[in-house]
């Protein structure tokens, strides 16, 4: 399934008609392309969250449109093209382990494709394929989710979304609380299962490392809509426009920046391996000084 | 240098659980002092904060707390030595308004009403709470409500200030500011304030003048920032974050550079580059 | 789905109303519900309305707003009223179809339920909508202080309820959130048969009750961190302050209550 994403015009009100009436999103139009990984930033409350919510049709904007794929989602698309759609998405949501409810591991793993109507079978299959590639070994399978760490429990509500065999899998803010070492078994997971399958990923995040390190395309949320999209090095290089925004700049960015300062120029540096070498180059004497 | 914390052969294990969550820990931890524990998750190190003012009781071993022991009888005067910013804001939020909260631990230990408005004032005055004394935890931000549990536990007048992950749950926004109002506040005090921060924000860590190592619930490492900071890989096998500049170090040398072994900070780094470079 | 829930919600406002003393507000509406069964004639009840009309206008909150919490309630109206036309029997037959026999004294006995009904819903609307949850919870503390001596936990209670108050909004945004990523994963609520609806509910109540314990577990530890032990030493932030407007209120109430037992005799 082709999986190109276009937001068109979308606005969205909460509670509308109400005392309690409160605008989520407007006049936002962008694209997520398709087998791409996108990253969506903006500050909390700038109606990233609002947006993801519209690429899974849990709401429905009440003005303008989203395309995805053939499938068209306007204020009056029906609940059972929703469904039809949904099928062929996954949702990995803030602390996902909240999600939990089944009495076995493989049974909550298997609750998605079943519900999506795999036989039995196809799901258990799924299920064990997907608790693979989150690293959970066989001998869990048969216990309560309750019983497992923070850490697995989160991991396997991740399996829970991956053996869907989504075309498009949308992370938010996948990795908050875990320590550092399983953020980075998260995000490996994350970008294998995005070049392994070709799917289009969407990546909610604060941390602008990831953003630099993983991203084709970034697309920045602010008081309600698009404020801007492009590459990273794009997005990346108005740094005064990114304070404005109070966003924050990846720390190699913000490393050679500092050399600037001193005099030291380099050349569009987003992560690590970037600035290692043109430092290295420079330290070996191979180019010359600016 | 007095000491404000001891632990001496502490072990904890959890009810219905093989292994103890924290073995034979022995520190201690000065007055005035802010220390990082730092580890990943399940190391043991939140078991650590809530034996510091008895929300659990160590199986063996002896915990003493500005010389008073930890044990069942002392506990309501440990607890108002110790005061605890946990990682849930939404969790540790008792009052249906924030000045409502900041109060719940003054009515707790009587104190008179008068007095109470006075200090919830100045304790919303020192996290930059005040506009929002009516507001209610529903209305603010992750970072807001973890300061109004700073005020909380500010308002009690405590020795020691234990933030157990207090900062894992915020927006890289709210972390900084919430550091920031740490030193603020550690800069005011000075030694009537010592700091416990449970975390793995490297940020965080840094800005302690001790850093522990819990790892499998044993205290394998301690020493200053930078000592602990430069061993990258020993970092790396606990599980923890190492600091940007320590990273770069190690890709430079990856590439040839004889850089300094020494940890060197952001700064530090720049300016060695700096001078490497123009020396060439 | 709990977006739509108006009835009892507080809004925020500055009007002489939304400044009475909870305990002001939480005795007239109980006391409204007695007193308006005074009521016996057409001028009764034009004066029992004009009085909640009134003190609807001066919540300044706008009708509108009380007859949209009236909606969800409709239905419960409505068999009431129906229920009233239906069994009283006596009076002047109007209707006589098969077993169905309707007469003047049903119709006149459905229109006092329905507007009585109506007046008591409104009024106590006034309440909640001009009250805050946590307002009320004292309200109620202080008017049962009485009972402590009956050995009725009050100061416990009360804080019990402040804190299921607080925590309302945090379980709704969860319910929410965990609604959502269920029906990601395929789950359909409110589609299909009684059976499979009730049954859609289960991947929701689970994860709510086990993280609602969660939460229980952890604030709990935070209460006791703070030094809660209960018990009667602890002293109290927020005091009710009664105030001149609130004996105001309660005066005009009585010349009402007064005015209305008048009118029994008037017709």
């Amino acid at each position: 399934m082709v999986m190109a994403i276009n937001f068109d015009q979308v606005g969205f009100t909460y509670q509308p008609n109400t005392p309690f009436a409160t605008p989520g999103l407007h006049d936002v139009s962008f694209e997520i392309p398709e087998g791409k990984f996108t990253a969506v930033i903006g500050h909390t409350g700038s109606g990233k969250s609002t947006m993801v919510q519209h690429l899974d049709g849990l709401v429905l904007p009440t003005t303008g449109k989203v395309t995805m794929g053939d499938q068209v989602v306007t204020a009056e698309t029906k609940l059972k093209e929703l469904n039809e759609m949904r099928a062929h998405i996954g949702l990995v949501f803030q602390f996902p382990e909240a999600q939990l409810f089944e009495q076995t591991v493989l049974k909550d793993v298997m609750f998605g494709p079943k519900n999506f109507g795999a036989s039995e079978e196809d799901a258990q299959a799924a299920a064990e394929a997907a608790l693979k590639k989150v690293a959970i070994s066989p001998d869990l399978y048969e216990r309560s989710p309750f019983e497992l760490s923070g850490g697995q429990m989160r991991r396997v509500a991740i399996a829970g979304v991956i053996a869907m065999e989504p075309d498009l899998l949308i992370l938010d803010e996948p990795t908050a609380g875990l320590d550092p070492q399983g953020q980075r078994e998260l995000m490996t997971l994350f970008t294998d299962l995005q070049k392994e399958r070709h799917i289009t990923v969407v990546l909610i995040t604060h941390q602008m490392e990831y953003v630099a390190q993983y991203a084709d395309h970034v697309v920045v949320f602010e008081h309600g809509t698009v404020v801007k999209s492009g590459s990273p090095t794009t997005i990346f290089a108005d740094e005064e426009w990114l304070h404005e925004k109070q966003l924050d700049v990846p720390a190699a960015k913000q490393f050679a920046d500092a050399l600037a300062e001193k005099g030291i120029q380099l050349h569009n540096v987003l992560d690590i391996d970037q600035l290692a070498d043109q430092l290295a180059a420079r330290l070996n004497g191979e180019v010359d000084h600016v | 240098m007095t000491p404000i914390i001891s632990l001496s052969h502490v072990t904890y294990a959890y009810p219905n659980s093989d292994a103890p969550a924290l073995r034979d820990l022995s520190l201690t931890i000065n007055k005035g002092e802010w220390v990082a524990i730092i580890g990943h998750n399940g190391s043991g190190k939140s078991t650590f904060a809530k034996l510091l003012n008895y929300l659990l009781a160590p199986d063996e071993g002896e915990i003493t707390v500005n010389d008073v022991i930890a044990t069942e009888e002392n506990m309501w005067t440990i607890r108002d030595m110790v005061g605890m910013v946990f990682q849930n804001p939404d969790n540790q939020f008792v009052g249906a308004t924030v000045a409502d909260d900041v109060a719940f631990g003054m009515e707790n230990r009587g104190v008179p009403r008068d007095e109470m408005i006075s200090r919830v004032d100045a304790a919303l005055e020192e996290v930059q709470m005040m506009p929002f004394a009516d507001r209610e935890p529903a209305r603010l931000s992750g970072g807001q409500k973890q300061r109004v549990a700073i005020a909380s536990v500010l308002a009690l007048q405590p020795k020691i200030l234990i933030l157990d992950e207090a900062t894992a749950m915020l927006d890289p926004t709210g972390r900084r500011e919430m550091i920031a109002l740490v030193h603020e506040l550690k800069a005011r005090m000075g030694n009537d304030l010592t700091v416990i921060s449970i975390t793995h924000d490297i940020d965080e860590a840094a800005s302690a003048d001790r850093v522990m190592v819990i790892n499998d619930g044993e205290l394998v490492e301690t020493g200053l920032p930078a000592e602990i900071f430069a061993n990258a890989d020993q970092l790396r096998r606990f599980g923890l974050a190492v600091p940007f500049a320590e990273q770069l170090k190690e890709q430079l040398r990856l590439r040839g550079i004889d850089v300094p072994n020494e940890y060197l900070t952001t700064e530090g780094l720049v300016t060695w580059l700096w001078q490497s470079i123009s020396t060439k | 789905m709990f977006s739509n829930m108006i009835i009892g919600r507080y809004m925020p406002g500055d009007s002489w109303i939304h400044r009475l003393d909870a305990r002001t507000k939480l005795v007239l509406s109980t006391a409204f519900i007695f007193v308006v069964f005074f009521a016996n004639n057409v001028i009764g009840y034009a004066l029992a309305g004009a009085f909640t009309l009134l003190a609807i206008t001066m919540t300044g909150l706008g009708v509108g707003v009380f007859l949209r919490g009236l909606r969800p309630l409709v239905l419960l109206m409505f068999i009431t009223t129906l229920l009233q036309l239906f069994f009283v029997q006596t009076g002047d037959v109007l209707v006589h179809w098969a077993f169905i026999k309707i007469t003047t004294d049903g119709v006149i006995n459905s229109v006092i339920v329905f507007v009585r009904f109506m007046l008591i819903i409104m009024f106590s609307t006034i309440l909640t909508l001009t009250t805050q949850p946590l307002a009320v919870a004292d309200g109620m503390e202080s008017l049962l202080k009485p009972f402590k001596k009956f050995g009725l936990p009050v100061s416990e209670l009360a804080l019990m309820l402040s804190i299921a108050l607080r925590f309302v909004p945090t379980l709704m945004d969860e319910a929410q959130s965990i609604m959502n990523a269920q029906r990601a994963r395929g789950v359909r609520f409110n589609e299909g048969s009684l059976m499979a609806r009730i049954k859609s509910f289960v991947p929701l109540l689970i994860p709510l009750f086990v993280n609602a314990i969660k939460r229980a577990i952890e604030l709990g530890d935070a209460m006791e961190a703070r030094g809660y032990r209960g018990g009667d030493q602890r002293t109290k932030y927020r005091v009710l302050t009664w105030h001149t407007r609130d004996t105001i209120a309660i005066i005009a109430f009585v010349i009402f209550t007064v005015a209305l037992i008048a009118t029994r005799w008037m017709m």
